[in-house]
């Protein structure tokens, strides 16, 4: 008799086992997932989320616009369409950093608003779970904290990902 | 298309561009706002306002230099004026299709810019100037004169 139980308590633990992993399988697929394109400033690591992300081009020549604030480079021309490109590190009052092979334009988007914001290199581009996003560190400096969406590490990189709409917001405003 | 004088005509939806070069910007303003282009020298004599390019809007940090400036005397029904230029080029014509404003990031102030749209000419970016626009402008040294106060 006491076999029996100890068989049927068996059985109930595995079944439980099996619902729970189950249930993780379910939890997996269901996880949404957002796309990242992953870029550096200076040492630091950074991304904006895939859909605000349109292209991602080599550096090329950028006509200065006399007249334009610090913080735009210039315009581009993206297959016959003029683009701006900002400089982000004195938007963010970062370091500026020289161009190199690796700088490239990233073209975002938010609603209306487009513009190719110069990074010094595109590291990867990819899919993590939007529950890895986490809330950003108070430690951030304020200026810098409210274009943040959140953070997130990924191999092991501590990457900082923005809201490029806030930050079009910030400069349209 | 040319006449049997080698007049160029235009159609209403082209416009006809005279460029320059300051400091490797390609510029452009509409040749119906120009009376005409001079040597500085023959322009002092004459007791014309004249203002550098670069006095009514702002150039990256650093100095503007000019290699072979020359005056646009600018049509004007009151007073002439003329604006100092460096290194002219040709006279283009624009289709009026092929004009793209600037980016609408780079527009947030609201007030007339008198850098007013972008065409591209063989790959080339060029920036057309409105020359009313920009007389209208102060000078960039009372600008942050006035920033400083």
């Amino acid at each position: 008799m006491p076999e029996q139980s100890a068989k049927k308590k068996t059985d109930r633990i595995l079944e439980e086992v099996q619902k729970h992993i189950e249930e993780k399988k379910i939890v997996d697929v269901e996880e949404k997932k957002v796309k990242l394109v992953i870029f550096k400033l200076g040492n630091e690591y950074y991304a904006f989320l895939g859909d605000d992300v349109k292209k991602v081009l080599l550096h090329k020549e950028i006509t200065y616009v006399p007249g334009s604030p610090a913080f735009i480079r210039g315009i581009i021309s993206v297959s016959g369409d003029i683009e701006s490109v900002l400089n982000i590190h004195k938007f963010l009052g970062l370091p500026e950093t020289q161009i190199t092979k690796n700088t490239r334009i990233v073209l975002a988007s938010d609603g209306n608003i487009r513009s190719g914001v110069m990074v010094d290199s595109v590291e990867e581009v990819t899919d993590i779970p939007k529950s890895a996003i986490e809330s950003p560190l108070s430690t951030f400096d304020e200026t810098i904290k409210q274009y943040i969406t959140g953070e997130v590490m990924y191999n092991h990189k501590h990457i900082t990902v923005f809201d490029i709409g806030e930050i079009f917001k910030n400069i349209t405003a | 298309m040319r006449d049997h004088n080698g007049t160029e005509h235009i159609d209403s939806r082209e416009i006809r561009v005279f460029t320059f070069n300051i400091m490797g910007i390609n510029l452009g303003i509409d040749v119906e706002q120009i009376a005409g282009l001079f040597e500085p020298d023959k322009v002092e004599a004459q007791n014309i306002q004249t203002f550098w390019f670069h006095e009514k809007i702002s150039f990256p940090e650093g100095e503007v230099a000019y290699n072979s400036p020359k005056v646009l005397i600018i049509k004007d029904d009151t007073s002439a004026f003329g604006i100092i230029i460096d290194l002219p080029n040709d006279i283009f014509i624009i289709s009026i299709d092929s004009i793209q404003p600037l980016p609408s990031i780079m527009k947030s102030s609201g007030r007339p810019e008198p850098i007013w749209g972008a065409a591209l000419k063989d790959e080339q970016i060029i920036l057309l100037v409105d020359a009313y626009r920009l007389m209208q402008c102060e000078t960039v040294t009372e600008k942050k004169m006035i920033e400083i106060i």
